[in-house]
This record gives C-alpha cells, sequence and structure tokens, in this order.
C-alpha cells in the first residue's frame, strides 16, 4: 500500500532537474517501483523546504525524514513571519510537524529569494508589526459579527480562523 | 422494482435508486452547485464521482462576500463573477447540485 | 480513482490549482497521487503580494484537502471519455457497495483509505 509521501520517482524521464543526487546519497525513492507520475517528498529529503501549515505559519528547514502520514522531521528549522514584504525568523531546531496540519511544501530557491524583494528585519519588530496587524483584523471581524447578531445570526463559524477549514 | 444488476446501460440510464443516481443523469447537462463560502457555480457536467468531485465545462460562478461598515454597521454584498472554460471541482466544498431547471 | 487517472493524463500540463485560502498557484502539473495531492513545478501566484512567503519556492507539494478548483486547459480535456467512465465508475461503486460497506462508508469523506472498487478506470485519458 502506497501513500501521498512515498509514491514513484517523478518522471524522472523528463529530464528532471532534481535528479542531482549522486550513487553516494542513495535516495529511499529508488528502492520504490511504482507508476510514475505520483506525487511524494522523497526526492526532497535533505533540501531545504518551507513548510506550510494550516494555521498559516511557515517554517523553512532541511528535511531529514518523513512517513505515510505525511509527518515529516525538519532540521535547522526557522520558522520566518512575514508582514507584507518584511520577515522576521525564530529559531526552532529540530521540529516534528504533523501531516495533516501541511497544507503546502515548496523547494526553497534561493535565486527566487534574492529577486522576491523581501527583506530581513529584526524579530522584535515583526512581531510588534504582527500584532499590530492582528488587532486590526480582529476589530474588522467583531464589527462584523457585532452587526451580524443585531440581526440575530451568530456567526461563529469564521472562515478566516481556519482558511483550510473543510 | 428493477435493479441495474447485470442490467445493460439501458436500465442503468433510467432507474434512480440513490442520490447520486441523480447526478449521473445531469453528466452532458447544465447543472448549479452551490459550494461552501457563498460561491455558485453553473456549468456543463461531464465527470462526477463518489465525493462529488466534478469537471464543468463553461462554468460562470458567482462570490457573494458580506461586508459590514464599519461606522454604520450597514450591510454591503458584493458579488464577484467570472467565467473558466473547464473547472476540477473538488467535493468537499459542495452543498448541493442542482439539475438542469425543469421547464 | 477517475480524478486521479484523470489527473496522471494532465501530467506535463499547464493547471492553475485553486486553493481554499483563496491562492491561485499557476504551474506545470508534475505528479499527483490517490489523494490528489499534487507536485507543481516553476509555479507563479496570482495575488502575490498577499503571500510573500510563496516568493521564494519554485516547485511545490499541495496536500489535495486544501484545493478548492483546478482550472484546466479545456483542450486536453475529452468530455466524452469522461463522461463514459463517470458511468463506468459509477456502475462499479454501486456493485461493491452491494458487497460491502466499504464504498459506502469511505463515500463523502475527502480521503478514503482504501479503495475497494476494482480498478478499471485507469483507461481514462486525455487526448
Amino acid at each position: 500500500m502506497f501513500s501521498m509521501w512515498n509514491g514513484a520517482p517523478p518522471g524522472g524521464g523528463r529530464g528532471d532537474p532534481r535528479n542531482q543526487r549522486g550513487p553516494s546519497q542513495p535516495n529511499p525513492a529508488n528502492n520504490i517501483n511504482l507508476p510514475s507520475g505520483t506525487a511524494h517528498l522523497l526526492y526532497e529529503l535533505d533540501k531545504r523546504l518551507l513548510f506550510w501549515l494550516r494555521d498559516g505559519r511557515t517554517f523553512i528547514g532541511i528535511l531529514k525524514s518523513l512517513d505515510q502520514f505525511g509527518n515529516v522531521v525538519v532540521a535547522e528549522t526557522i520558522e520566518r513571519i512575514y508582514v507584507d514584504k518584511e520577515y522576521g525568523d525564530i529559531e526552532r531546531g529540530i521540529c516534528i510537524l504533523r501531516g495533516e496540519n501541511l497544507v503546502l511544501v515548496g523547494e526553497w530557491d534561493g535565486f527566487r529569494e534574492q529577486q522576491s524583494g523581501t527583506r530581513s528585519r529584526d524579530i522584535q519588530y515583526i512581531l510588534t508589526r504582527q500584532a499590530e496587524e492582528e488587532e486590526k483584523r480582529l476589530k474588522v471581524k467583531e464589527g462584523f459579527q457585532k452587526a451580524m447578531r443585531e440581526r440575530g445570526l451568530n456567526i461563529r463559524d469564521d472562515p478566516e480562523d481556519d482558511l483550510f477549514i473543510k | 422494482m428493477a435493479t441495474s444488476e447485470g442490467a445493460g446501460d439501458h436500465v442503468q440510464e433510467a432507474t434512480v435508486e440513490e442520490p447520486l443516481d441523480l447526478v449521473r443523469l445531469c453528466l452532458d447537462e447544465k447543472i448549479y452547485v452551490k459550494m461552501r463560502h457563498d460561491r455558485e457555480l453553473t456549468g456543463t457536467l461531464f465527470a462526477y464521482d463518489q465525493h462529488l468531485n466534478m469537471i464543468l465545462g463553461d462554468v460562470h460562478e458567482t462570490i457573494t462576500v458580506t461586508e459590514v461598515d464599519s461606522e454604520t454597521y450597514e450591510e454591503m454584498y458584493k458579488e464577484t463573477k467570472r467565467t473558466i472554460p473547464m473547472l476540477f471541482v473538488r467535493g468537499d466544498g459542495v452543498i448541493l447540485i442542482s439539475p438542469p431547471t425543469r421547464a | 480513482m477517475l480524478f486521479y487517472s484523470f489527473f496522471k493524463s494532465l501530467v506535463g500540463k499547464e493547471i492553475v490549482v485553486e486553493l481554499k485560502n483563496d491562492m491561485s498557484l499557476h504551474g506545470t502539473l508534475d505528479s499527483v497521487d490517490q489523494y490528489l495531492n499534487m507536485k507543481l513545478l516553476d509555479i507563479a501566484v496570482t495575488d502575490a503580494e498577499k503571500f510573500p512567503h510563496m516568493l521564494a519556492v519554485k516547485n511545490i507539494f499541495i496536500r489535495g484537502s486544501v484545493i478548492r478548483y483546478v482550472h484546466l486547459p479545456a483542450e486536453e480535456v475529452d468530455v466524452q471519455q469522461l463522461q463514459d467512465a463517470s458511468r463506468r465508475d459509477a456502475e462499479q461503486a454501486k456493485h461493491s457497495t452491494k458487497t460491502g460497506a466499504a464504498a459506502a462508508a469511505a463515500a463523502g469523506k475527502g480521503q478514503p483509505t482504501k479503495d475497494t472498487r476494482p480498478d478499471q478506470s485507469d483507461k481514462v485519458a486525455a487526448s
């Protein structure tokens, strides 16, 4: 039984630029023979990846291990907080991220990062800015909920709270 | 009551035993789909499965956003419309499917 | 497995994946699995200003359950084949419901753990 995280090599025959692992570094993906074009993360082992979580948080680190549930072990992890195009980092060391909370995993691309126009700032500054933004958002939300209550509607299931709610 | 067990396509077309049979009868027809978070779709049904994942063609989507003025508490409904030639819709967002409008 | 087979036939084509948080990702479909998790290559995010953390990534893996829509290249989709496959799938699903309750239990859930139907739906393919 295969699952989402341990499928087959993704279309290696199409000159996949990611097949750059030397023979000295056996990849576990090579031992699994499944139809090509199956989505998995085995080729991303030991690469720096971005993990985007259900609650909107962003972790960046090196993928060290994964299982059939999509749980991952990430090393040299930082949590990166963005406020507009500025960001601050918090060191998180080695993390286990639970699979069901991962919504998107992206390969970190140094060139794209340089081109992105994002800027590193002091974490304290970023945390203050983040709190300000959150306060603004809550104010709008409370106004909305108050107005709805006045109309006899109690909106509890706010999609803003969990953007990926089913 | 006739069942589709061991019967050909002809019988399959005619019988409606469970909700999804009704969806099958909508294939190649224009349907209305109500989605979570105030989204509505109309389009031609080309494919579906038991999760109500679907492929629709020539889709018209309407998104309704409710906003409240922070001063007056007045409600504003904003409608955004767009068309998409061919669209896969994930079933977990579907609230209801309505067959083509009856004459 | 109808849509899994369908998306496999779209590997290498450009699609737009729209997530439940309103982010739209344009990219080349690299791979897909049974849960409709997808890998996209060389992505571009529409409304990138809202999602600054996506600016530094090129190739991504998306969990199927966070997808709302996928915009498909209409010219790559054989609608007749899709309709035939849907009818065939519906028929199969019914038979497996009669032989066991597993299919009924799986119906309605986003990601069934097991597909109990005999897999004949691999014939679905885009032209």
